[in-house]
């Protein structure tokens, strides 16, 4: 359908966000890409979009002290061409590309996707397990807050409605090894399963293992390294330590899960050799 | 509603749109009917355009968000060899049958070949997920592709292919 009638306003500076915002039932637009479905299906009926897409001062991605500080308005095609820098560039570049489809990417934005928290996504995953910090503007002042923390349930995130998502700061992750699964149903859908695994420096018997999809918001666990995917005791002791950390799921989906988890850990297992390129030289910056 | 500005295929043209009008929608009342709008929820993907170069979804673009302010081009004005490329393979490949996801097709092939994407057979078909063709079964689309990076990659200098003969030239009954 077309969507129900809406005023909208497009900010040129953060204050004029701000005060755009403060009518009542607005609602901030930036890629669109999940926004403009939800316009179209009548499930959002906001009177008012604050378009952000003009406010330079959350683009970009560039170095900051020991890490590196990613605009809001970053698309995703900007973070699969590999704008981020170092293992965890990697990392999210692999996430980016599996994220949706092309065209999408082009123009949905990570601060977007975070706000929008949808836990079948990318981003709520990725960002989470390579530690990111987001910083949260207001009229009234800014805060940091964890991307682990920032997701509180499905499409619920800790992002108030006179907030803006500005900007993710990722610290250095120059010695990690990042394995990454996603299983779906086709190519570039949400996931029915999504797992990281961080083998720290190098592989060991055990690895850290995020998990997105099943989970209702991400989770993190100490699991032991798998020996292969077809291996249905690693994934039923897997699959029950996943459950002790999730609300209640069917066995298919905790499964799921496992096997996600199971992959991701031989993936970063098969990739312990490389040594990527690092975004490192102070006030480096690429415009994105 | 109030007339505002888009500059489409390289032209400002004058429109009247409501907010809430998609860029499909604007580009379709300009007469510019190749975009087509099929699932409205960026998933089909017969509504591709390019906005400042790069393909998005012109059904999840909003007019007004594009007003004054993006270079749009639609399957009516993207020119160059790489396209011209695209058309003649997914003719010669029998990339088409009843055309509906053929303009967002064309413009989906000529971006991922255009940016290295189409390696290989598996690479080609992954990344041809972004569009729906219920026609085709895709493998003519997924050798369109395939044949014009091969084209790329090395040139051919003379094409061997009897239907490019020009139709005075052909021999037999023409229908």
């Amino acid at each position: 359908m077309r969507p129900a009638q809406f005023t909208m306003c497009r900010a040129r500076t953060v204050a004029e966000a701000f005060e755009a915002m403060a009518v009542d039932d607005a609602k901030v637009i930036a890629g669109g890409q999940s926004l403009v479905p939800m316009l179209n299906f009548r499930l959002a009926r906001p009177s008012t979009l604050v378009d952000i897409t003009g406010l330079s001062s959350l683009r970009g991605v560039q170095r900051e002290g020991r890490g590196v500080r990613v605009g809001g308005l970053t698309t995703h095609a900007a973070i699969e061409d590999g704008a981020i820098g170092g293992a965890a560039g990697v990392l999210l570049s692999r996430m980016a590309a599996s994220l949706a489809y092309r065209p999408i990417r082009n123009r949905g934005t990570v601060g977007g996707s975070l706000s929008h928290a949808d836990n079948r996504a990318e981003w709520p995953l990725g960002m989470s397990a390579v530690g990111a910090q987001a910083r949260l503007i207001s009229a009234s002042g800014s805060r940091a807050v964890n991307v682990a923390d920032l997701q509180l349930g499905p499409f619920a995130a800790d992002v108030r409605a006179d907030e803006l998502l500005e900007s993710l700061w990722l610290p250095d992750r120059h010695d990690r090894v990042y394995g990454y699964s996603k299983i779906s149903a086709k190519v570039g859908e949400f996931a029915e399963a999504m797992a990281v695994a961080d083998l720290g420096r190098d592989a060991g018997d055990q690895f850290t293992c995020w998990i997105g999809a099943p989970a209702s918001r991400v989770i993190s666990l100490e699991l032991p390294m798998p020996r292969c995917t077809a291996d249905s005791g690693w994934l039923q002791e897997a699959a029950r330590n996943i459950q002790a950390e999730t609300d209640p799921l069917p066995a298919y989906e905790l499964n799921l899960a496992a096997v996600a988890a199971g992959r991701a850990a031989l993936d970063a297992l098969a990739r312990a050799g490389e040594r990527p390129e690092e975004l490192d030289r102070e006030g480096e910056r690429r415009d994105v | 509603m109030y007339e505002r500005s888009l500059r489409i295929n390289g032209e400002p043209r004058q429109t009247n749109f409501q907010d809430r009008t998609s860029l499909a929608h604007a580009i379709r009342e300009q007469g510019l009917t190749g975009t087509k709008v099929g699932c409205e929820q960026g998933v089909c993907g017969s509504c591709n355009v390019l906005i400042n170069g790069d393909v998005a979804r012109s059904c999840l673009t909003l007019a007004a968000s594009c007003a004054d302010r993006d270079d749009i081009i639609t399957i009516e004005g993207i020119d160059g060899r790489l396209v011209d490329l695209v058309r003649d393979a997914m003719h010669q490949e029998h990339g088409l049958q009843c055309g509906f996801c053929t303009p967002g097709m064309v413009i989906a092939i000529w971006d991922l070949v255009g940016r290295g994407a189409a390696k290989d057979e598996t690479s080609v078909r992954e990344a041809l997920a972004s569009n729906l063709c219920r026609c085709t079964g895709y493998s003519g689309l997924v050798r369109a592709a395939l044949r014009v990076a091969a084209e790329l990659e090395a040139p051919s200098v003379v094409h061997s292919d009897s239907t490019d003969a020009a139709p005075e030239h052909q021999e037999g009954p023409t229908t």
